[in-house]
């Protein structure tokens, strides 16, 4: 009988909620016993992961348990702030936290609300920050991730290509139906978005013969996988595409242009002043009909064939198609131009070039559910190596160009859109622009001078998310006419070693009169912190998203598997009670109200008073969840494939076209130097013209800021992610107990990788100990030889160098690599602030 | 009946999800790690293939192991599965003389995760299969295909490598789907069918141990 009694605990449930260990929000199931999360497991009813996780999902649980979190708020006590000084925490209560920031946010919202930011990143519950300081009255709200490494050390560049293109933050293959793949610089599989998906779709993908070329300077676990494996210098892949466009161009002669026609903007005729010629009459942009020999309107019924070549003379002035002048634009870009600047050979480049247009079938189609869409099972994608250089938005932007050139974007088989939305239902924000074109999918920018926000974002409008430029920001508030910072509520990160060079960084955060970190861990960067809030992680808490999927769209929800340990507290719940004491939790203009970004239309009732993240979590789901209500929380989410339509051109584009011809690029780069010429702003600012630099209608080769580096650091260093390892967001394995312990198994991972010739030229043997010296910083550790990476080229996995306490992997691995990467504005992308995550660097026996 | 497991090569992607999942599910101290990831480059640059392949206990049909076991600690189950009893097992450790594979380990001392704090109450649950870790001091360990799971398809009518309740933990959290589970005798099993139509292949043959997991070449 007491046998049975023990076999059969109190409480045994599998709780239906959504993981958190990256930025996707893969539906789970944990189980409790007795109180205690002892396992996690994929949910078999999500359609994308099919019941899968990743090593990362499957170690939550070591987050979740980690002794070495931060249990309960403290207080500094020590005014000194510095690497390695003791902050002089004490002990306080929940209530002694909450009033010390009020009468602080009190203060500030009377003299200047924008001296309060809401910054850094807590995925999928960065919403709850995000309405508290929009309902404050400060614009440096987590909307842009101010002071975050997250996505400034990864897609500042490659999110606005993927946005201003097609409406999506990232540009992947379709999978499914592709027939040939050409991934440049992404760890698809990985550490791509939808990595357990993609592990899936890919081997499905294998199975049926899709020929799938990787390009990285080395050999990522898709590379491994894929049919070809192309090393490449880093910071080059724009350079290989130009190439690949080269030819399709000049050589072959290998392009879609009923697609071009059709569903971009490439025959708009363009005028002198860069912009499309306006048909007088009906304002709309105009084509040369090369049938009738005559210029008309875009959309006129009775338009037979346009040119895309050409020089014309219309009523509005002479004109050339968008297509014509890229065409001419590409010419310098030959295949042996770009063999010089990538490594990769004139000829290798040639026949991708060509097995790519060979493979897009250009002209055929395909029937999905009875309807009928262009079929173009080829394309190119790529993701971080690519594009997280400085010259990452116009490298990430190319391979836009060469999806449009070959008919693949958004068609089936082609480049996808991966969608990051908390809208629950939309695959991709397709918003409408003007001259019927699709703009980016944020609309044009607010720029302001002198600028409302901390984050440069209105000297620098075609960044994505530059969160590290705060730290300029407030180093310098005069060099950029900004209101420095008085009190920055950072949530979720660690960018003293996630972010570029924390050499800035530091110095910066010393600046910050109050600095209120929101985080799990006692890291690197909360010594710098005045208060800190110790946050629950994602199984204590409740939240309600849409799902960044590729594959599906619906809801999904996080609701508490155990209740916050120790004494913490899920900082949704800290922000609704500070926005009740400061009277900010109701009315049109309340917290309440401003989660309409969350749906895109009013959420909640904001006369209401919520108390908690649970009550607004519940009322969302009761709203919103429709029929779904009840599988919701059973299952924790109503994911469903995204129905094609809504997948692909035609039907994903409302009738509008793609910008072959960047129309938002050209106005937004004319509408910033509007701004500056009006205000005389750079006799006031230390900024200079350069900021205009990459505004052009149609992507252009430039060179990374590493080709400027002195020449006795012969070699690049890069480092990347795997399925174990996270950079930019976060410092798995080092932070993981159980990630760490398998990292330590892994024969490349806390190592330094090396090609096996290059370390033979230099006397350098595998497992010696080896300095890596960039003309930034140092990183000592142990040399793996091996013959899967570039021979120009250094490389270590993840992010390590930790050295408070809190980390499983301090003292291990091979120090902060970002210590190595140039710091400040000269070492991100002239107008898209991309961080240049590589760094010149010679290696020598330590 | 024998249980085994198909893992295809042209799958995985060594992403050690499966490695991770094992640890949770069984509570394995640090240390321990049932199922491992072998990796090694085949050619040189750029020319040059990394493979990744997962290793676990491989449940052999003439395991090595289970003869030279002194106390019959280590034994064979009808099912195929290779087992250690722990209230039999003195610790001498013949069984890992004897794996070809590696693939066993001794436990002398249940570290801790966080030793300056003792275990965490999730290291004292002893994973998701409740493993008494205290009990397995100075004896040996190793990969039981998850004889816990399987149990309890016996309880409840489920199918081990259909129903995940009943399948090994490694095989359901695999993202690539890349393993599959099932009955070796079974010539209508999936596993059975993938090793004929796909050449399945067991690591070193010529240890003559007739191992229960098979690969799947990459290529």
């Amino acid at each position: 009988m007491a046998q049975t009694a023990a076999r059969m605990p109190a409480d045994d449930a599998w709780v239906p909620t959504h993981c958190s260990m990256c930025y996707q929000s893969c539906p789970i199931l944990v189980h409790r016993v007795d109180g205690v999360a002892v396992k996690i497991e994929g949910s078999p009813t999500c359609p994308a992961t099919q019941g899968g996780v990743c090593p990362k999902g499957n170690a939550g649980l070591m987050k979740l348990y980690d002794p070495r979190r931060v249990k309960t708020p403290l207080k500094r006590t020590n005014p000194e702030k510095g690497v390695g000084i003791d902050p002089g925490w004490v002990e306080i209560s929940w209530d002694d936290a909450v009033a010390i920031l009020v009468e602080r946010l009190k203060r500030i919202r009377a003299t200047d609300p924008r001296q309060l930011c809401v910054g850094g990143f807590n995925a999928h519950s960065w919403y709850w920050g995000f309405s508290f300081a929009v309902a404050f009255g400060t614009p440096n709200t987590p909307g842009t991730l101010p002071f975050s490494s997250m996505g400034h050390m990864c897609g500042s560049g490659a999110h606005t290509a993927g946005l201003m293109t097609h409406g999506s933050m990232n540009t992947h293959p379709d999978v499914e139906y592709a027939r040939y793949m050409i991934i440049a610089g992404g760890a698809a599989m990985e550490a791509y978005q939808s990595a357990v998906a993609y592990a899936r779709l890919f081997g499905d993908a294998k199975q049926k013969g899709v020929k799938l070329v990787v390009v990285d300077p080395q050999q990522s676990r898709a590379a491994a996988k894929a049919d070809e494996w192309v090393p490449i210098r880093p910071a080059t892949d724009g350079a290989f595409i130009f190439g690949m466009m080269y030819t399709l161009l000049h050589e072959l002669k290998l392009y879609d242009a009923e697609y071009l026609k059709r569903y971009a903007n490439a025959a708009y005729l363009i005028g002198a002043d860069r912009y499309p010629l306006h048909d007088p009459e009906s304002k709309k942009p105009l084509v040369w009909d090369c049938v009738d020999g005559v210029a008309k309107a875009y959309d006129d019924p009775t338009l037979k064939d346009c040119a895309l070549e050409g020089t014309y003379e219309t009523p509005a002035g002479t004109g050339r198609p968008a297509f014509d002048i890229f065409k001419e634009q590409v010419r310098p870009y030959t295949p042996e131009w770009a063999e010089k600047i990538s490594s990769v050979p004139a000829a290798t480049t040639r026949r991708l070039a060509k097995e790519l247009g060979d493979a897009a079938q250009i002209g055929s189609t395909i029937t999905i559910d009875g309807h009928q869409y262009p079929y173009r099972p080829a394309s190119v994608a790529g993701y971080r190596g690519l594009g997280a250089h400085s010259n990452g938005l116009h490298s990430c932007w190319a391979m836009e160009m060469i999806n449009l050139l070959i008919g693949a974007t958004r068609s089936v088989g082609g480049a996808r859109a991966w969608l990051s939305s908390t809208v629950t239902t939309a695959p991709s924000q397709l918003q409408p622009g003007p001259d019927g074109v699709v703009n980016h999918a944020h609309g044009d920018p607010e720029i302001n001078f002198p600028p409302q926000t901390i984050t440069l974002m209105e000297y620098f409008p075609a960044s994505f998310t530059p969160g590290l430029a705060c730290y300029e920001a407030q180093l310098e508030p005069e060099k950029y006419k900004v209101t420095p910072i008085d009190t920055l509520i950072f949530e979720s990160g660690n960018p003293i070693l996630t972010g570029q060079n924390p050499s800035r960084i530091i110095e910066a955060l010393k600046k910050i009169p109050y600095f209120v970190d929101v985080t799990i861990y006692l890291d690197e960067t909360a010594e710098f912190a005045d208060l800190i809030l110790p946050d629950a992680t994602y199984l204590e808490r409740w939240a309600a998203e849409g799902n960044w999927s590729i594959e599906d769209e619906g809801m999904v929800v996080q609701r508490p598997v155990v209740e916050p340990l120790y004494n913490t507290r899920h900082s949704a719940d800290v922000y609704i009670e500070l926005a009740d004491k400061l009277g900010l939790l109701t009315g049109p203009q309340g917290m309440s109200a401003m989660f309409d970004t969350l749906r895109g239309e009013p959420a909640f009732d904001y006369n209401k008073k919520y108390r908690s993240a649970r009550e607004y979590v519940e009322e969302f789901v009761e709203k919103y969840g429709g029929a779904d209500k009840e599988r919701i929380w059973r299952e924790g989410h109503n994911l469903r494939r995204i129905p094609p339509a809504k997948r692909y051109v035609p039907n994903c584009l409302g009738g509008y076209r793609l910008p072959f011809y960047n129309l938002w690029m050209l106005r937004t780069g004319d509408r910033l130097k509007e701004v500056m010429e009006k205000n005389h702003a750079f006799q006031q600012v230390g900024l200079d013209e350069s900021i205009y630099f990459e505004y052009t209608p149609l992507p252009f080769w430039h060179s990374s800021v590493l080709v400027d580096e002195p020449a006795e650091f012969d070699l690049y260093v890069i480092n990347w992610r795997t399925p174990i390892a996270v950079v930019g967001s976060g410092t798995a394995p080092a932070t993981n107990a159980w990630l760490m312990e398998i990292a330590e198994r892994d024969p490349y991972f806390t190592r330094i990788l090396l090609n096996t010739q290059t370390a033979k030229r230099r006397g350098l043997a595998d497992g010696s100990m080896v300095w890596v010296e960039s003309p930034h910083g140092k990183m000592r550790g142990r040399l793996k030889v091996t013959e899967t990476i570039h021979p120009e080229v250094i490389g270590t996995l993840g992010c390590f160098g930790h050295y408070t306490p809190h980390a499983v992997g301090r003292g291990k691995g091979p120090g902060n690599f970002n210590a190595l990467l140039g710091a400040g504005l000269r070492y991100m992308g002239p107008s898209s602030l991309q961080v240049e995550c590589a760094a010149k660097a010679k290696i020598y026996a330590a | 009946m024998r249980w085994g497991m198909v893992i295809d090569l042209a799958r995985c992607i060594g992403c050690y999800g499966c490695a991770v999942a094992c640890k949770a599910e069984n509570g394995t101290p640090l240390g321990i790690t049932f199922r491992r990831v072998l990796s090694h480059e085949e050619g040189q640059y750029p020319t040059v293939r990394r493979v990744m392949i997962p290793v676990s206990c491989n449940h052999c049909a003439d395991a090595p192991c289970v003869p030279v076991c002194p106390t019959g600690a280590s034994h064979q189950t009808d099912e195929g599965l290779v087992l250690v009893d722990d209230d039999k097992c003195i610790g001498c450790r013949y069984c890992m003389m004897a794996c070809p594979y590696k693939n066993r380990s001794f436990l002398k001392k249940r570290r801790a995760y966080f030793p300056e704090n003792g275990l965490t109450v999730l290291e004292e649950k002893g994973g998701e299969a409740a493993i008494d870790w205290e009990a397995k001091l100075n004896t040996v360990v190793k990969c039981t295909f998850c004889s816990h799971r399987l149990e309890k398809a016996k309880e409840t009518g489920l199918t081990p490598g259909v129903d995940r309740a009943a399948t090994p933990a490694c095989v359901v959290t695999c993202p690539a789907k890349a393993m599959v589970f099932g009955d070796l005798e079974d010539p209508q099993s999936e596993i059975s069918r993938l090793i004929v139509t796909r050449g399945g292949f067991q690591l070193r043959p010529e240890a003559g141990t007739s191992p229960s997991i098979y690969y799947l070449p990459a290529k």
